[in-house]
């Protein structure tokens, strides 16, 4: 493991990008379908039951202070059968990697360059998240805080122009069935990405100082933020035309005008997601390579990290198609997650406190 | 090391799938579009700029900076394969100004039109949308003199006349009927059409100093319901339109004081309604501004006093008449319904208005003479 | 024989075919001769005939020799020679090392050792204008090539007890002189082991410029951006040693060498500080400016021309358009084209000797500019871009710094060229990561922007009047806190 050290605020920042990643252009619209003029509201819902499960993953990594969650599994319930959660683990950071990548792909193929194929969309910005990943997680956390200025400006600087273009009637105009189904019909929301912080908890042992602060902090601030997002989606496009766009906040920007020049600025957006997804997209990747090399002991990242280029590129084109991809994620993702979001960490838990009370001994009476 | 190299070269080589050479684009800038009622089929005109015609250098006779290509399919997405028949180049769609629709089209229902447009990663919403008051064909075909290019005429026609609404220009762009499309409330479109029947083919126009025999003009606007047009309004009436639903907040009115033409600018216009009881209620204020005052007597407090009135009691006044125009073809222009009123024609609406004078121009008052000598 | 004839032999054998050699032997007693060697090319000869020769010579005449002990020994020359700089040595080893550094030695007939006197001719170019780095409100004296001048500008600058230099030989043939310099109150004492440290650790030949030491002493990474600033004026250093920084002098170069450093401060020039805060802050604007220009505009000309040519506005489109219509290269040929020529040009133009250069001017601005576009091989608009990006590169103080923004342009033309806008913003990011993962003899190459130090900023991106400026950089990890 390297001696890497990473600030508070870096681990706020890092925090943030990593759970706002790819929620910009992924289920936008369909939140917006399924809950109408109430997305926002599912959408601070979900950031609350994201909270809530931080605190739970603050509180197992309280009881192994210094250890990665591989370490963890290894240590609670030994060699074997941590090993295999482990194993889940790190199959669990390549699943999530290879959506990401996808997930970038559509994005810059359906907007920007339509005739390139995705394997090389793929391998591109994972050749470039391998370069970040070998040179260590100091990198990517001091990469993360020096874009942080630029990304924030360059999204709500156009955003805040385009508020002329707000329209109440917007709010007014869809009804929703009732709330108890709607919140089922969006419990993928709850799933992602707010269950997928899990991940972090691999860069806990680097962060020097104020851990509990800013990993909450850069929860809620992701949340606040995507909440906006979805009520400025709402307000000034309207439920309508943002749940049938694919990515309606794409939209939003290219239909934004300023003076007569300046004119077709959702390439600021793109290259704001490009950033974005490359910060979270390294954090992944430098999670399962290190979760990789700490389970089997492997001291070089490298070795590991160039591979696994290939896996998560081959992996990302698993779905043929990007609504396949949808209709998957909206069935199965909540199930699937609550696996590792919530089941494993309990297990962990349950293995911890199974240990304690057998090492402080309840006295054996014979 | 050798990986690395390797890697490098084969990223070199991987050919660049994107790569479009600006020579090879026809970068099109006006477009527009005919439905037949009948057989369903579509005509499609592309009008594509010629750069080397529009570049300083050029001395000399003025070139064709513009040449039209028509074609005839019976769906929207088999265009961008009929125009590798006949275009030298390939088909680049981003940079188009306005999108014109033929009249008879646009009775059909736009929605196709509309959906292709969204779908599309390569065209844009933005763009302007038109109705064609004259035949399609004499629209498209013309040379334009002033603005080389049609569609950049078109264009700028649309920003000046912009300039009084609230959000800088009309909303008229397809993303504005996109969401219209929705509303109980009718969007208005513009209407272009043409000063002559003959369309102007040759750039021989260029050099003819009168404008007005062949140019394009802007008479009234469509009323278009979910995407369907129903019907014109002139150019007053669409003023109105505009002005009632807060997009447009400034504007002239001439008024009859003392028997004499008074022109006033009506500006930072705020509408307010109100739904109660017992209605409808509008509350209006606007600055006024004298443009052109042509009474005999001077001006006054009392004076301008009375112009105020007379500018509030015709402002009502026109705005009723639209009210009582609007429930006979029964149209919603002040999108009632859009509030949860079934029953909106029997809303009664009242309209309060109050403007302030704030400048009155250079003089005090015209010129007078004695009269009778 | 006596051991000295020996010694002298041995000098002789290696040295004696050299024709500066001389060896002249002087009387001592009756029966003792003194044999002095010398190198005539390195030393002053009047002081050897005046300081050396003399008071042998009167002395042996005068008869003062007969009290030496027999034999006599280095230490009775000693008390006969009036220089003040003389060391006393034995082995033929040294005194041939001796003798090639520019001493005199004087070796006694019967007996073993030497005594060496320091009569080095030290021939210097005089005190000029730094010629890579000129000024207009500032001081005009720049290093030349012998190290004890350079000391002495340093030390005319900075006359304080706490001003430190360890002198190292390094370089098994060439045996230069290599000088470290701190201030023992201000610099971290982990940063200057580290320097003492790798400066030891040098194992070569030859050490011919200061370049020779940087490619040494640096962190091992492979990367174009300098880690070590080299500059040719004691300002500059002195100001460098005020904060915690440590500098290395070496013989034979007027470059000198401080670190660590951040990226931020190769935009910074001695002169901000001699000019007024607010004019140094436009200044360094000015050269971040320059410096993301230079590295964008040929990559964001390509990746917009050949790619993503919906960002252009109408009217730019259509002229771009008209341009091209007779070029038949696309963008990225037609763009390394023209860059490889500038740089032919400029490299052509540093070799040209003075009196031919005027034909490389001319002959430049006919291939760059307007015949290039009128025969139809580029159009005018990539000359634009040429030439701005060209101007820019020249803005940087540091003239390395210079040469990796050239080598970061051109690659990002590359991926731009590859792969538009996508291609170009990968390229940024792996160079972000790149940067911040440098480290400067443990400073971090961003910092203070990354990691984040308040407190730093105040000199970077800014350069604040000096009344605020209170305290000293973090990133030197300075031992006192206050200015």
């Amino acid at each position: 493991m390297e001696q890497a050290r990473i600030s508070g605020w870096q681990m706020f920042t890092v925090t943030f990008y990593f759970t706002a990643g790819t929620t910009w252009i992924v289920l936008t619209s369909q939140m917006i379908g399924d809950a109408k003029q109430y997305a926002w509201l599912v959408c601070i819902g979900a950031f609350v039951y994201g909270l809530a499960l931080a605190l739970l993953w603050l509180y197992l990594s309280h009881h192994f202070p210094g250890k990665s969650l591989v370490e963890i599994a290894v240590e609670a319930l030994g060699k074997w059968a941590g090993g295999v959660i482990a194993l889940f683990y790190i199959l669990f950071f390549i699943q999530i990697a290879s959506w990401v990548t996808r997930n970038l792909g559509d994005f810059l193929h359906a907007s920007m360059m339509p005739q390139t194929p995705l394997a090389f969309f793929n391998i591109m910005v994972l050749f470039t998240c391998a370069y970040a990943v070998v040179k260590g997680a100091a990198a990517i956390a001091m990469v993360t805080e020096l874009l942080t200025p630029y990304l924030t400006l360059a999204y709500w600087v156009p955003v805040l122009v385009t508020l002329r273009q707000w329209d109440w009637q917007n709010f007014h105009e869809s009804h929703i069935a009732s709330v108890w189904t709607t919140v089922v019909h969006t419990r993928y929301a709850f799933a992602f990405p707010f269950m997928e912080t899990v991940s972090l908890m691999m860069l806990f042992p680097y962060v020097r100082n104020r851990l509990k602060t800013s990993y909450l902090l850069g929860i809620l601030a992701s949340g606040v933020i995507l909440s906006l997002s979805l009520l400025c989606n709402i307000g000034i496009l309207g439920v309508n035309r943002s749940s049938h766009l694919i990515y309606p906040v794409f939209v939003l920007f290219r239909e934004m005008q300023f003076t007569s020049f300046l004119e077709h600025l959702e390439t600021i957006l793109a290259i704001n997601v490009l950033f974005i997804v490359c910060l979270k997209l390294s954090i992944l990747f430098y999670c399962a390579v290190l979760a990789i090399c700490q389970l089997f002991k492997i001291e070089k990242r490298h070795f590991v990290a160039y591979p696994l280029i290939w896996v998560i590129s081959a992996y990302s084109l698993l779905f043929r198609n990007i609504v396949e991809n949808v209709e998957w994620v909206r069935d199965y993702l909540f199930s699937y997650y609550t696996l590792y979001a919530i089941f494993f960490p309990l297990l962990l838990l349950i293995g911890a406190w199974v240990k304690k009370t057998r090492l402080h001994g309840l006295p054996q009476a014979d | 090391m050798k990986i690395i190299g390797i890697l490098i070269c084969l990223l070199l080589c991987s050919g660049c799938w994107d790569m479009k050479e600006i020579n090879q684009l026809a970068i099109v800038n006006l477009g527009a579009a005919d439905k037949d009622p009948e057989t369903g089929r579509i005509t499609a005109y592309y009008q594509v700029i010629n750069p080397s015609a529009l570049t300083n250098k050029q001395s000399g006779a003025a070139k064709a900076a513009v040449y039209t290509f028509k074609f005839e399919d019976f769906s929207l997405g088999r265009f961008t394969r009929q125009t590798t028949t006949i275009m030298p180049r390939s088909l680049f769609m981003p940079h188009m100004q306005a999108l014109i629709l033929s009249e008879r089209y646009a009775k059909q229902g736009i929605t196709d039109m509309i959906n292709f447009v969204e779908l599309s990663p390569d065209r844009r919403t933005n763009v302007i949308f038109l109705i064609a008051g004259s035949p399609i064909e004499t629209i498209i075909n013309s040379f334009s003199p002033l603005e080389r290019m049609p569609g950049r005429y078109i264009r700028s026609l649309i920003n000046l006349s912009g300039q009084g609404f609230e959000t800088g220009y009309e909303p008229i762009r397809i993303k504005d009927l996109a969401k219209g499309m929705y509303r109980k409330k009718p969007m208005v479109i513009p209407i272009v059409s043409y000063t002559s029947s003959e369309p102007a083919k040759d750039t021989n126009r260029l050099e003819d100093i009168d404008i007005r025999k062949k140019t394009f003009l802007f008479v009234g606007g469509a009323v278009f319901r979910h995407g369907r047009m129903v019907g014109r309004l002139n150019f007053d009436e669409k003023q109105r339109y505009f002005l009632l639903n807060k997009n447009l907040t400034n504007y002239i009115e001439t008024l009859t004081v003392n028997g004499d033409y008074v022109d006033v600018e009506a500006s930072h216009i705020r509408v307010r309604r109100k739904f109660n009881a017992s209605g409808l209620t509008y509350r209006i204020r606007a600055t006024l501004r004298i443009v052109n005052n042509q009474q005999t007597t001077p001006v006054t407090r009392g004076n301008i006093r009375d112009i105020e009135d007379k500018f509030n009691r015709q402002f009502e006044a026109e705005s009723q008449a639209f009210v009582r125009m609007a429930a006979n073809k029964d149209w919603d222009l002040l999108g009632i319904q859009d509030r949860g009123i079934r029953d909106w024609k029997h809303v009664k609406v009242t309209f309060k208005v109050e403007s302030d004078m704030s400048a009155i121009g250079n003089t005090t008052g015209p010129h007078t003479f004695e009269r009778g000598n | 024989m006596g051991i000295g004839e020996r010694t002298v032999g041995e000098i002789k054998q290696q040295l004696g075919k050299s024709p500066d050699f001389v060896c002249q032997s002087a009387p001592l007693r009756d029966d003792d001769r003194v044999h002095c060697i010398y190198l005539a090319s390195i030393v002053i000869c009047e002081q050897i005939d005046e300081l050396i020769l003399k008071p042998i010579l009167e002395a042996y005449a005068a008869g003062r020799n007969e009290g030496f002990s027999k034999p006599a020994a280095p230490e009775a020359l000693s008390s006969l020679v009036p220089i003040a700089n003389k060391t006393i040595a034995a082995g033929t080893a040294a005194a041939v090392k001796k003798l090639l550094d520019g001493q005199c030695v004087l070796v006694a007939e019967h007996a073993p050792g030497f005594l060496s006197c320091d009569v080095a001719k030290g021939d210097y170019r005089s005190i000029t204008e730094p010629k890579t780095e000129s000024s207009i409100r500032g001081p005009r004296e720049g290093f030349v090539e012998d190290i004890e001048v350079n000391m002495a500008l340093i030390r005319k600058r900075l006359k304080s007890p706490n001003l430190i230099f360890e002198s190292f030989v390094i370089g098994s043939e060439t045996a230069t002189n290599v000088c470290m310099a701190y201030m023992g109150n201000i610099a971290n004492e982990g940063i200057v082991n580290e320097f003492r440290k790798r400066l030891d650790a040098i194992q070569t030949d030859s050490v011919l410029e200061s370049a020779y030491i940087e490619e040494w002493i640096q962190d091992k990474t492979l990367s174009p951006f300098p880690q070590l600033i080299s500059t040719e004026r004691p300002d500059g250093i002195v100001a460098k040693l005020l904060e915690g920084h440590v500098a290395v002098l070496i013989d034979g170069t007027p470059m000198a060498l401080a670190g660590p450093i951040t990226f931020f401060q190769l935009f910074s020039s001695p002169e901000d500080y001699y000019q007024r805060a607010d004019i140094a802050t436009l200044l360094r604007w000015l050269r971040m400016f320059a410096f993301v220009l230079s590295i964008f505009v040929p990559s964001l000309y390509i990746a917009i021309v050949s790619y993503h040519q919906e960002l252009l506005p109408t009217p730019l489109l259509i002229s771009i358009a008209a341009q091209r219509e007779e070029v038949p290269f696309p963008a990225v040929v037609e763009a390394l084209i023209m860059f490889i020529t500038f740089e032919i040009l400029r490299e052509a133009g540093l070799r040209m000797p003075r009196i031919a250069g005027q034909a490389i001017s001319v002959v430049g601005a006919l291939v760059v500019g307007q015949a290039a576009v009128e025969a139809g091989f580029v159009s005018a608009s990539m000359v634009i871009v040429v030439s701005l990006t060209a101007i820019s590169n020249y803005i940087s103080p540091t003239y390395s710094f210079g040469i990796a923004q050239r080598i970061v342009q051109f690659v990002f033309m590359l991926m731009a060229g590859v792969m538009g806008l996508f291609g170009l913003m990968c390229g940024v990011f792996m160079l972000f990561i790149h940067l911040v993962s440098i480290r400067s003899f443990g400073a971090h190459y961003m910092a203070p922007l990354a990691p984040l130090m308040l407190s730093d900023l105040k000199d970077t991106l800014v350069r604040v009047p000096r009344k605020l400026m209170t305290r000293l950089p973090q990133e030197t990890k300075a031992k006192k806190n206050a200015r």
